[in-house]
């Protein structure tokens, strides 16, 4: 336990010297370079990114914008994860499924989710709707492999044993097969959503009138160094957490998982 | 008297032969022989000779190849409730925990929390688990996951326990403990067993009849009825004749398998 609590602090202090020698160095090279043409000093982009959190860009505060990506990228996460963990847990279980679904799902994969916002705005128009679709796709990809793979190496004997306990294969499904694969969805999960809050980003730069995106879009049109950086900053902080509320669901979900007490 | 006891299981000219690579090879051959009703039948062999495809078959996790496995005059074709597994491996259901794992039959088959809860708890005490209800299996030793693997069959009171060499992951103290408290749990909780093992002292500790199966293919060599007394005491002089006779014929037996 000692030792943990050495390594924590240990790794804290780290992180406080990292950030705050890139902090020193970007002010540095702001007042003393000529970084100075290219960006503003930290002190005055996270002032502004202040004054936008508690005033507005645009048409509302940075808040505001960061909640209207936020729910984007929920709703269409939410959808594509569970279409994907779904038909994941059924092409891994199930040999037909398997042959049908996974050539296709095997071509669609590799294209990244900014390449369907052409086809997005066609098919959906400018709205919502099309962003969502984007995020969709992102967690659809990204989920469905690893689910697929939890449900087909949950090992024999364990089926066996459910088997040999009264299990039919309804009951093997949903008793066994899903709660094993827990851990391999949870990796899917965790690159799902930063590949959603990735592409959440992109659509809204396309075209959009909020969101985190849009932010930073505004800022390149009206020259506005810190309006961009101050997006960039927020878009990372977010991204960050959502990937951090996803650590800390997988390691409740799964605290069989983790060998020792 | 023994006779006259009910057959519970009964293989009848069973053969299995798997497909490999290198063409057809026949683990199990023309095996013979029954266990009867509260009956603790051993079969005991040398290592690798289709032990675990034997108990396979008769659980039905793996069909025969000739011949038939008939369990209360029904033929095996696949799990049934009636014939409880303890594997090896153990195969816990690692997300769930102790109460988790022993009540899951009763559970599936739609009995209420509370008396499912109860007979579970019954398992639990037998097993000597009380104050490890809550833990899942990752927090527990080898054996007490292995008295979980127990329990659990129990709990679903099957009509046979299948016992595929289920001490046989465990080190030596532990296991020899796990004897002492099966030997103990059969006793309170009479059931047919069929316990496969290759330790000689293990099977002649547990045992009613030992069945000395061959060197693979598996088939019957020799059958014996131990009637001492338990308890029993691993150093008395029954004890180490009958050890000794068994490990002779055993090793004739492999190595008339070589030539």
């Amino acid at each position: 336990m000692n030792e943990k609590v050495k390594e924590t602090m240990i790794s804290a202090i780290c992180a406080v010297i990292s950030i705050g020698a890139f902090l020193l160095l970007w002010w540095w090279g702001t007042h003393f370079t000529t970084l100075s043409k290219l960006m503003p000093d930290p002190v005055t982009v996270f002032s502004s990114l202040i004054e936008y959190c508690v005033g507005t860009v645009g048409k509302c505060s940075l808040i505001v914008h960061m909640l209207n990506s936020l729910r984007r990228v929920l709703i269409g996460f939410l959808l594509g994860s569970l279409v994907g963990i779904s038909l994941g847990l059924l092409m891994g279980r199930y040999m037909l499924a398997r042959a049908i679904f996974n050539p296709i799902f095997r071509f669609i994969r590799p294209i990244p989710p900014i390449a369907w916002i052409p086809i997005s705005i066609v098919w959906f128009g400018l709205g919502e709707q099309a962003k969502i679709f984007l995020i969709f796709l992102a967690a659809f990809a990204n989920t469905t492999l690893n689910a697929m793979t939890g449900a087909m190496s949950v090992d024999p004997e364990i089926i066996n044993a459910s088997r040999m306990l009264g299990a039919k294969e309804r009951q093997i499904f949903t008793t066994i097969v899903i709660p094993a694969a827990v851990p391999s969805i949870f990796a899917g999960l965790q690159v799902g959503i930063s590949s959603a809050w990735a592409s959440v980003v992109a659509a809204e730069m396309i075209k959009a009138q909020n969101g985190l995106g849009w932010t930073i879009q505004a800022g390149m049109d009206n020259n506005n160094m810190t309006q961009i950086l101050a997006g960039i900053i927020m878009i990372g902080v977010v991204g960050f957490l959502l990937a951090y509320i996803m650590r800390k669901a997988e390691e409740v979900m799964c605290r069989w998982n983790k060998s020792g007490r | 008297m023994e006779q006259e006891r009910k057959i519970i299981i009964e293989s009848e000219h069973v053969s299995k032969v798997f497909d490999t690579p290198d063409g057809e090879h026949e683990v199990v051959h023309d095996l013979n022989f029954s266990a009867r009703e509260n009956e603790f039948l051993v079969l005991f062999g040398p290592g690798q000779c289709g032990k675990t495809t034997i108990i396979n078959m008769i659980a039905g996790f793996e069909q025969t190849s000739e011949g038939k496995i008939m369990a209360e005059g029904e033929k095996v074709e696949k799990p049934d409730i009636s014939r409880g597994v303890v594997f090896q491996s153990i195969s816990l259901f690692p997300w769930m925990t102790t109460m988790g794992n022993v009540e899951y039959g009763p559970k599936i088959a739609g009995v209420k929390k509370k008396e499912r809860r109860e007979r579970a708890q019954k398992y639990i005490d037998l097993v000597g688990l009380q104050g490890f209800e809550n833990s899942f299996p990752n927090q527990l030793s080898g054996g007490m996951r292995q008295r979980v693997g127990i329990a659990r069959a129990y709990c679903n009171e099957p009509r046979v326990m299948l016992m595929d060499e289920p001490f046989g992951a465990l080190d030596a103290q532990t296991r020899y403990l796990m004897q002492e408290e099966l030997q103990r749990i059969w006793s309170t909780e009479k059931r047919t067993v069929i316990f496969v093992t290759n330790n000689i002292e293990e099977a002649l500790y547990l045992a009613d009849r030992i069945i000395v199966l061959t060197s693979c293919p598996a088939t019957v060599k020799k059958e014996y009825v131990i009637d001492l007394p338990r308890p029993r005491d691993l150093v008395s002089e029954e004890f180490l004749a009958l050890r000794k006779e068994i490990t002779g014929i055993l090793d004739s037996s492999q190595w008339e398998g070589e030539t």
